[in-house]
């Protein structure tokens, strides 16, 4: 499994090319492909990562980022610049993910592996053993336990759209509480607050299963 | 510590753990952490959680993400053009509908003005009035009389010609009354037929310039109505009358005929007295019409008349007597009397 290294700005693989956002923003103004293209490889991974880790299911996430990257091509006239792109663009892809989570019938997660009795206790058992671990934490041992991640993406699946959302894009994507605010159009006391109940949330949930 | 205290701590170690303090509040939280074991506990907690997440592994884009976005936006330019197309055609045809609707409403408030309009300062119509009620008033230019002929009806035997009456049983007269007021004239007859309930038995036909009434009543009838229509008198030019000779000789025409010898000769029993008194009055007419300065008089009486010496008559003009007899004289006999009106 390929671990990606969290990094804001650009991804692995294109270190070596400092291209600036603005830039190939007004390249795609002008008509140019090259440009548009340079874009969607830039931000699709990303953006394809939180909206799975928001909706849950791999289509909807595959679609939702093909609409996104449609809109922002659409409306890259449109783009003032007061934000940076990428955050215009996240603004785009988590809005478009949350309008698809209140419009489906929440049916209960099913985790993105089905799991059996077996996995389950075995997840189990790796958290106990991950939360008994007063040692660091390594990423890479984390993700390797395939069980463990399961379990924990189908805990943050039971968290509310909204508690999801502001979850992952601080957890996950470790964006500021003002990125979130101004992406989720929030005052900043409503992210904080929001912020802590679904950190509380999902610890209740992965307690009850130690359970 | 109350929930409020406990809730305003949380959020303060959740920020701590995220970087959002600044140095003076990360300070703080360091050193409540260092004399609150419990403190600490929850920060190191915190702190495990979030890395858990943040280990989750990340998933790449499924691949030929790019192509797809390409096929959409193809298809969204595709489908906007067919759009345009279809909204145009369906503009133009908005467009054509609306400029009719506007030209058919555009066309019916003219109606409905011209209708309001007409209805206000357009001639009022009256409804078909008696036969006196067709007369204008006397200052009013004089209309033409177009008011089409009355037909009587069949069974009463009206002759609406001279001829007409000669060819049947009942003996005719024919008066002829020229004057340069017909209207006036007619307005005259008009009422006197109306009074004496002599509209079911005329016949009215009208024509430039030429009214004429065909009559057909008892001939005491007609001689009380000849009092009503002494007041055209006054106003004709030529008074002439035809009187019926059964045929056998030429009519009898009397020039400048007045009522009171119209009544002398209808009350004579026979055709032929009638004929006979007729005679003489155009004679004497005729004399007078010719010696105007010179009144001729002569007597008529019922029983006996002569051409050689004829009697004093009546008084012929000057004072009409214009009351009616006490009682119709004692005749079921029917006559018809054609009075014609014509205008100089």
């Amino acid at each position: 499994m390929n671990v990606k290294i969290e990094d804001n700005s650009v991804q692995p693989g294109l270190q070596n090319i400092n291209i600036d956002d603005n830039h190939l923003v007004e390249l795609c103004r002008r008509g140019d492909t090259s440009a548009v293209e340079r874009l969607i490889i830039k931000y699709q991974d990303r953006i394809y990562n939180v909206i799975l880790k928001i909706c849950g299911n791999r289509d909807d996430a595959a679609e939702l980022t093909q609409d996104t990257f449609v809109k922002v091509i659409e409306h890259i006239h449109g783009f003032e610049e007061k934000s940076s792109f990428y955050t215009w663009v996240f603004k785009i892809a988590v809005n478009l993910t949350l309008n698809h989570c209140n419009r489906r019938v929440k049916l209960g997660f099913k985790s993105l592996d089905m799991e059996s009795e077996t996995e389950e206790s075995k997840s189990a058992a790796q958290l106990k053993m991950f939360l008994a671990n007063d040692g660091s934490s390594d990423p890479a041992a984390i993700a390797e336990m395939k069980e463990l991640c399961n379990l924990v993406t189908a805990s943050i699946m039971r968290l509310e759209d909204d508690q999801r959302a502001v979850l992952v894009m601080r957890d996950i994507e470790n964006m500021s509480y003002n990125q979130i605010a101004e992406i989720l159009e929030l005052e900043l006391g409503t992210v904080k607050s929001r912020l802590n109940r679904a950190r509380n949330n999902l610890r209740d949930i992965l307690k009850a299963i130690l359970k | 510590m109350t929930d409020k205290d406990e809730l305003n701590l949380e959020q303060l170690l959740n920020a701590y753990i995220d970087g959002e303090l600044s140095d003076r509040q990360c300070t703080e939280v360091k050193r409540l952490a260092s004399h609150d074991k419990d403190v600490a506990e929850q920060i190191n907690e915190l702190q495990r959680y979030k890395a858990l997440l943040g280990s989750l592994p990340r998933e790449d884009a499924p691949a030929g993400l790019i192509d797809d976005i390409k096929a959409s936006l193809e298809r969204k330019v595709l489908l906007s053009a067919y759009g345009q197309r279809q909204e145009s055609r369906t503009g133009a045809r908005n467009l054509v509908m609306r400029k009719l609707v506007t030209v058919a409403a555009m066309l019916f408030l003219v109606a409905v003005l011209g209708f309001v309009v007409f209805n206000v300062i357009g001639p009022q119509i009256r409804p078909h009035s008696p036969l006196i009620g067709n007369v204008p008033p006397a200052k009013q230019p004089l209309p033409a009389m177009q008011t089409p002929a009355i037909t009587p009806a069949a069974d009463k035997n009206i002759a609406k010609t001279f001829d007409e009456g000669l060819a049947g049983d009942i003996y005719t007269i024919k008066l002829t009354l020229k004057t340069r007021q017909p209207v006036t004239a007619n307005q005259i007859i008009g009422r006197a037929i109306y009074d004496n309930d002599l509209l079911d038995y005329t016949a009215i036909n009208r024509q430039p310039a030429k009214s004429t009434y065909s009559l057909n009543c008892e001939r005491a009838v007609f001689i009380n109505m000849l009092t009503d229509i002494r007041g055209i008198w006054d106003k004709t030019t030529a008074k002439t009358l035809v009187v019926d000779r059964s045929g056998l000789n030429p009519e009898i025409v009397v020039d400048d005929i007045t009522p009171s010898q119209i009544e002398a000769i209808l009350k004579q029993d026979n055709i032929t007295a009638r004929a006979e008194l007729a005679k003489e009055i155009a004679v004497i007419n005729n004399v007078e019409k010719s010696v105007p300065s010179k009144q001729v008089f002569a007597q008529f009486e019922v029983e006996e008349h002569s051409l050689l010496a004829p009697s004093k008559p009546v008084l012929t003009s000057g004072k009409f007597d214009t009351s009616k007899p006490a009682q119709p004289a004692q005749s079921g006999e029917k006559i018809n009397a054609i009075i014609t009106i014509t205008g100089n």
